[in-house]
């Protein structure tokens, strides 16, 4: 009984760490749905293929169906201290999450399965806290260039070249130089919850880019 | 050894980086905060406040739900200089107030579906004073735009807030124009220090402030009796230091217009006006018999009144502003520093903001609406002492101007007969206390004995009043009036039987009769048998008194 109870801990404590690390088991593993009909490839296939990808900017092998919603930005409009410009709409990776995330295209719209929403069986985002939806004016702003110059405006910012996740806030959470969702979150590990990429425990995430 | 070094490093590295964050602050509610109200189990900082999606949509990115409107505001209901138009909380003003109203679970946020709980049981905040509950009205006003408009109807305001303090978006005055929630490093997470009030003083300009006492003033307390800073969080050590602070609370004010710390108006005064602050002890002069009875009264003085009050009143706000009050020493009829910036009205009764002559300040109150009555009856009646000050009048002491009367040998040096005198040089409190008429062991708040009752037996002390500037031995010399010791020591006649201090209206007397303040006590002095009651003057130190006087008729014959 002990053996049993000691190696069943093992297993569940090896299991869970290596399910930690990569993208198997996480909620983004939507290999086991039931509308996941894909023959093979069916845990990265929502998302990439290997061949004949769509040409979508900053999309590796993108298989996922894109939005053609119009977004509303979280700009000066949302919060009088907020200096930066976004643009009219996200871009980027951001754009790559929002084509599940904002709940407009369905969750098998992808290349070998493009089924649309409200087709008998294209799959809906369900309600829940991690549908962003199109009004992303109570989110965290994204697609804004983070730079010195918005570093003086706001004054509550770090620099860009300050210590972040093994290399600094310029190398490791911009992307052309902006903030998108993937400075915060990494699709493919949910080691930290959220998908986000370092531990938020004392709003470490938070405080690496706000002085607060 | 080393490895010790480096640890000391990285333990100490932090430590500074946090010197002015959040985290170091008790609104770090995470269990890693500094304070004693925090969560059993919730690591993050940010998350009490704000979340990074599906937030409230107050801006920013806010993480709790917005408390409502159904708070008591401070509007022009409670303070009738209040010149902005109040309206709910609003902006950042609601995020502050979701928990510090006291209505809402302090772990009630958007993004966990269960409250955070916390240590103790706490949920929502616990009253203390960063509680301010849903009644705003004894709090600093916010939620209100504040502009060059409203600066110009205030008259007391800056045309707009400087530096540090932030009007929102919609140029509304909000918990943030004073407070920053994420860094405490000045107390009460102020934006910056509020030494000598600086925070105060970036929007409200009050004229004369910077030259005030209590401004400038070093006096400190002296510890002794209550402590006058009580309400103050954490009180400088001087006045100058405390500055509005002095007087004023920003929050829960007991006397919620104006923020007065307390609700009693004199005792804002008099908790550091009764020696133990400043050096005069006036809390002693207001326990005496006669007194401007600051004490009798309660929420009727209000700082818009008209210069000439409707109801019949007395604070120590009606004589002194408190915002220009200062030391300088001034020469009658000049009003000194300690009564500067004060209404009045002037000698031909038009009302006045800001007196040059002190008497203009007394004639609030003691001229067209006479609150108090002449204590003597007399021949010719008149409770209207600007009227009796008239410099047209047949005699007058010299307060609104120099006397007409070149003759007055008793007059010690180095006043003369072109020397002009303060009200206060009669009326003031009695003993070694403050220059004022704040209380005194004789009527009429008189600053020495002047026996009016009775037939008193003459001394220095008896009439102190009237010889602290007419030569006693002048009067009993008979220098002026050859009767004078005769009356006085012979017949115990007090000098208020035939003088009328104040002065005789022109109207009402004529030079004939009623020069050298002749105006006859009727108590004791009565007409003679073909019904004359009057002084006949003839020249200087010359006339004679058609009256009677217990019992004795006065004729032409009895002339001098």
């Amino acid at each position: 009984m002990k053996k049993i109870s000691f190696i069943t801990l093992m297993l569940l404590a090896v299991t869970s760490m290596s399910f930690a690390q990569t993208i198997t088991g996480t909620p983004h593993d939507m290999s086991a749905q039931a509308w996941n009909t894909m023959a093979s490839n069916k845990l990265c296939g929502v998302c990439h293929t290997p061949h004949n990808a769509m040409a979508v900017s900053q999309a590796p092998l993108w298989s996922h169906t894109t939005s053609s919603t119009v977004y509303t930005m979280y700009t000066s409009a949302q919060s009088s201290t907020f200096n930066a410009t976004p643009g009219a709409a996200p871009g980027g990776n951001s754009l790559l999450c929002l084509s599940c995330h904002d709940g407009t295209v369905a969750l098998n719209n992808h290349i070998g399965n493009t089924l649309p929403l409200g087709s008998t069986l294209g799959v809906a985002y369900p309600t829940t806290t991690t549908l962003v939806g199109a009004a992303l004016t109570n989110d965290h702003p994204i697609s804004f260039t983070y730079d010195a110059a918005l570093v003086t405006a706001d004054g509550a910012l770090r620099p860009i070249t300050t210590a972040a996740l093994g290399g600094t806030i310029a190398t490791k959470m911009l992307f052309g130089g902006k903030m998108e969702c993937a400075s915060c979150h990494n699709p493919h590990n949910n080691q930290y919850t959220s998908f986000q990429r370092m531990t938020n425990n004392a709003s470490q995430l938070c405080l690496t880019c706000h002085i607060k | 050894m080393k490895t010790y070094l480096w640890l000391v490093i990285i333990l100490f590295v932090p430590v500074m980086a946090n010197s002015q964050s959040v985290a170091n602050t008790v609104h770090n509610l995470s269990v890693s905060g500094p304070g004693t109200i925090k969560a059993t189990n919730e690591n993050e900082i940010c998350i009490f406040c704000h979340t990074s999606h599906n937030s409230n949509p107050q801006s920013p990115l806010w993480n709790r739900s917005d408390p409502g409107s159904y708070y008591t505001l401070y509007d022009n209901a409670v303070s009738s200089s209040f010149q902005a138009t109040a309206g709910q909380p609003d902006g950042s003003s609601a995020m502050c107030l979701s928990c510090h109203d006291g209505t809402i679970a302090l772990g009630k946020v958007l993004s966990r579906p269960e409250e955070i709980s916390f240590g103790g049981g706490i949920t929502t905040m616990p009253i203390n004073k960063h509680n301010l509950k849903t009644d705003l009205s004894d709090d600093h006003p916010i939620s209100f735009i504040y502009d060059p408009a409203l600066a110009g109807k205030d008259g007391q305001l800056r045309a707009m807030p400087a530096f540090p303090t932030k009007l929102d978006r919609n140029s509304k005055v909000q918990c943030t124009s004073c407070h920053n929630p994420h860094k405490n490093n000045f107390t009460n997470f102020l934006a910056s220090s509020n030494q000598s009030s600086a925070l105060c003083i970036t929007c409200h300009d009050r004229t004369n402030w910077q030259t005030s006492s209590h401004q400038t003033s070093t006096a400190t307390w002296n510890g002794t009796g209550k402590n006058p800073w009580l309400h103050i969080d954490e009180p400088y050590a001087n006045v100058s230091q405390n500055a509005c602070e002095n007087c004023h609370s920003t929050h829960n004010a007991k006397g919620k217009a104006r923020l007065m710390k307390s609700q009693q108006e004199e005792n804002n005064c008099l908790d550091c006006h009764n020696g133990n602050v400043a050096n005069t002890n006036l809390e002693a002069d207001f326990v005496k018999t006669y007194t401007h009875g600051v004490y009798n009264y309660n929420g009727l003085h209000d700082p818009n009144e008209a210069a000439i009050p409707s109801a019949k009143h007395v604070e120590c706000a009606d004589c002194h502003n408190s915002h220009s009050a200062n030391a300088t020493n001034a020469s009658a009829p000049y009003a000194n520093g300690f009564i500067s910036g004060v209404k009045g009205v002037d000698q031909n009764g038009i009302a006045i903001n800001k007196i040059q002559y002190e008497y203009e300040l007394c004639y609030r109150c003691h001229s067209v609406n006479a609150f108090t009555t002449s204590s003597t009856a007399r021949k010719i009646e008149q409770n209207n002492v600007r009227i009796e000050f008239n410099t047209s009048n047949p005699s007058f002491h010299p307060i609104a101007g120099v006397g007409n009367n070149n003759n007055v040998p008793s007059l010690i040096s180095p006043l003369t007969t072109s020397s002009m005198i303060y009200c206060t040089d009669c009326h003031a409190s009695n003993g070694t206390s403050a220059s004022g008429p704040h209380g005194s062991i004789y009527p009429q708040i008189l600053k020495y004995k002047y026996e009016t009752i009775g037939s008193p037996i003459e001394s220095y002390s008896s009439y102190e009043l009237c010889y602290s500037c007419h030569n006693r031995n002048s009067i009993l010399n008979n220098d002026s009036f050859k009767e004078h010791n005769k009356h006085i020591r012979g017949q115990n006649t007090s000098c208020n039987v035939c003088h009328d201090p104040h002065g005789i209206s022109n109207s009402q007397g004529n030079n004939i009769n009623n020069s050298n303040l002749i105006n006859f006590d009727t108590k004791i002095v009565s007409s003679d048998a073909t019904g004359n009651l009057k002084f006949v003057d003839t020249g200087n130190n010359n006339g004679y008194c058609l009256i009677k006087c217990h019992g004795k008729t006065h004729t032409q014959n009895m002339s001098y």
